[in-house]
């Protein structure tokens, strides 16, 4: 699943290291809280290990014998956090000596392997792993699973929107040709049917040996109940964000948001209010796109995701506004 | 990627020599009857990919402490060349300035001192296996439509595969065949690029390169002990397995191999979290306190890292007016 360089467009590289970026931050930070000077040591161990126990080869029911990415078993054994930085440590340790993916390509590999992963893989096995050994077991073998196929679908989505953003003027595609309808059958095939149950049935195996021999690893990494109940929020929310320039694909213009213009050609005449109030204002980022950017490759896809912070941003600004208003307390005459 | 390309026997006077019996592919025996192949597959296997990865790496640390020009350059002043380089591979769009890059790399290959025909036989292996065969269908016509240039298969106006229309014909396409080319050769540059760089530059080196870019000392840190300790738990691994196929006899023992895989990742585990805490004791103990301190730093030539400055110049001025 490592993408090399070639596939994917210097600016989707770009935009998906910098949504990798904050994530990384925050899980360095709650790492520092909890171990301070014993966060290098802890994090170059776990990321040694991630390296190598993708090294370890075990039979499997078809009679070959396969090895796990190790996303779903570093998230269960060290948390979300110790996990996304574990495996960013080791996809750079690939990428920079051994060549296992590209280098431009490492902001992609990171958001898929490193962030988008173990994240699944956590929230699953939370959701589905319960106290008794078989709830952890299938929590396990379905965090595997999913996992791996979460990081196959967000590869499949940035290998085939490439076609979609990334011609030449005369049509032909200048990374990876194949489009969405291709390349997300095509990851998600060998992933669900392969790769998927060959990392639900390691996973599951491990921790059914560590729930036998030491449980009280596997209890190490619950959270506290009510604590950071936002993170999953942010998460979702750092997603669409990514996914924003989705919305270029789409042709033509919704219902009822036509340009004057549009409308002339579609009704065959323009109100003479639409025509002097449309063009009063025309908003910081018109179009979603970000002037400066205009011409540049791949500008528009850096302005959705320019105009998709943008917007959160003040809409956490204007929110958090009113709470200091509203949450002020009144003080008697 | 990074699989040795140097000339057998260069590193004269090298601290470090790669002795025969690892150069010529060491591994556990496979042979074996059909009963045994399973358990010999996955103890095979996993020694095989531990012993590549050494393997790897004391080839490339060979080939780093040759004495050439590209050796002899500044890291930093490297990082910032290949990145240039393939960062312009990335962004090229069409074919001219990425053969020009292209070029450079083989220049750059010469200048290493590495072996021209062994260096361009690995990285085409990759890069064939890896994206020509990928590409290969996205330069027909059911991927990419256009003007046709060479037709593979004519099904005629009505075939029918079961319940699936079949088009008339399939064809590689001139849209197509251009795209696929473009791929191909930007990522035979940038694998080329990726293993010159990791290949004349030691580990450490490269990361004294980033460091002087701007790359934080912790982090810096965090990646040379993961780096170093991955070896550590190499060993604990491949004593496992030799462990395993030194006591082990019988016939095929599916479950009980997955049972091996399951504890030797907990072993693993363990021993990673081990080496954890020893690792942190031992930087305490030597006046760590949360600032990593580097010593010897190396003299580099000036001379030698201007050649690749002026070379990487004269290659992204070349990409740029033929692009």
């Amino acid at each position: 699943m490592h993408i090399p360089d070639g596939y994917l467009s210097p600016e989707t590289c770009a935009v998906l290291a910098a949504g990798s970026a904050p994530i990384l931050y925050v899980a360095a930070r709650r790492l520092a809280r909890e171990a301070d000077t014993a966060v290098v040591p802890r994090v170059a161990m776990a990321s040694a290990f991630g390296f190598v126990v993708q090294m370890l080869n075990v039979p499997v029911p078809d009679g070959t014998s396969a090895h796990a990415v190790g996303a779903a078993l570093a998230a269960i054994l060290l948390g979300p956090w110790g996990a996304m930085l574990a495996l960013t440590v080791t996809l750079v340790i690939q990428a920079l000596f051994f060549g296992d993916g590209g280098i431009l390509a490492l902001g992609a590999n990171i958001f898929n392997m490193g962030v988008i992963a173990p994240l699944t893989a956590y929230v699953i096995y939370r959701s589905l792993g319960g106290p008794s050994p078989g709830r952890r077991a299938f929590g396990a073998v379905a965090a595997g699973f999913l996992s791996i196929n979460a990081a196959a679908l967000a590869t499949g989505i940035e290998l085939g929107l490439q076609p979609l953003l990334f011609r030449a003027a005369d049509g032909t595609p200048l990374y990876n040709p194949y489009p969405l309808e291709l390349a997300v059958p095509a990851m998600m095939f060998a992933h669900l049917l392969v790769a998927g149950p060959v990392e639900g049935l390691i996973t599951g195996l491990v921790v059914t040996y560590i729930q036998r021999v030491q449980p009280d690893l596997l209890a190490r990494h619950t959270p506290a109940a009510g604590s950071r109940v936002w993170v999953p929020l942010a998460l979702v929310v750092g997603i669409l964000v990514i996914l924003t320039p989705l919305g270029l694909i789409a042709g033509g213009t919704p219902f009822g948001e036509w340009a004057p213009e549009e409308l002339a050609q579609l009704v065959g005449y323009v109100p003479p209010g639409l025509v002097e109030l449309s063009g009063r204002w025309s908003g910081i980022l018109p179009g979603y796109t970000v002037p400066f950017l205009a011409g540049i490759p791949g500008g528009e896809v850096i302005g959705y995701v320019l105009s998709a912070f943008t917007g959160i941003a003040l809409v956490t600004l204007a929110w958090l506004i009113l709470r200091q208003l509203l949450a002020r307390p009144r003080v008697r005459p | 990627m990074a699989d040795p390309s140097a000339t057998p026997g260069a590193a004269a006077g090298s601290a470090l020599t790669l002795p025969e019996w690892l150069g010529a592919g060491i591994g556990p025996s496979t042979a074996g009857s059909a009963s045994r192949r399973v358990r010999l597959d996955f103890v095979g296997r996993t020694l095989l990919g531990t012993a590549d990865v050494v393997q790897r790496v004391l080839f490339a640390e060979e080939v780093a402490r040759q004495d050439r020009l590209l050796q002899r350059a500044s890291p930093a002043v490297k990082v910032v060349c290949f990145l240039a380089l393939i960062l312009a591979a990335g962004l090229s769009r069409s074919l001219p300035p990425l053969i020009l890059i292209y070029a450079s790399c083989i220049l750059l290959t010469l200048l290493g001192g590495l072996n021209l025909g062994t260096f361009l036989l690995r990285t085409w292996l990759v890069v064939a296996v890896f994206t020509g065969l990928v590409v290969l269908p996205g330069t027909t016509s059911l991927v990419t439509p256009g003007d046709p240039v060479l037709t593979l298969l004519r099904f005629g106006s009505d075939a029918h595969l079961g319940p699936v229309k079949l088009p008339a014909e399939v064809s590689l396409t001139r849209p197509g065949l251009a795209g696929g080319l473009l791929v191909v050769l930007r990522a035979a540059a940038s694998v080329s690029l990726a293993t010159i760089l990791t290949l004349t530059t030691g580990w450490f080196e490269l990361l004294r390169g980033l460091g002087a870019l701007g790359l934080p000392p912790a982090v810096g840190m965090l990646l040379t002990l993961a780096y170093r300790y991955i070896f550590v738990l190499l060993t604990v691994v491949r004593d496992m397995y030799y462990a395993w196929q030194a006591r082990f006899l019988g016939s095929t023992p599916g479950r009980a191999g997955r049972l091996l895989g399951a504890a030797a990742a907990y072993a693993l585990f363990l021993r990673s979290e081990a080496l954890a805490r020893e690792v942190h004791q031992a930087m305490l103990a030597r006046g760590f306190r949360g600032r990593p301190a580097f010593v010897s730093r190396p003299a580099y030539s000036a001379a030698a890292s201007g050649v690749l400055v002026a070379l990487t110049i004269a290659a992204l001025a070349g990409a740029y007016v033929w692009g």
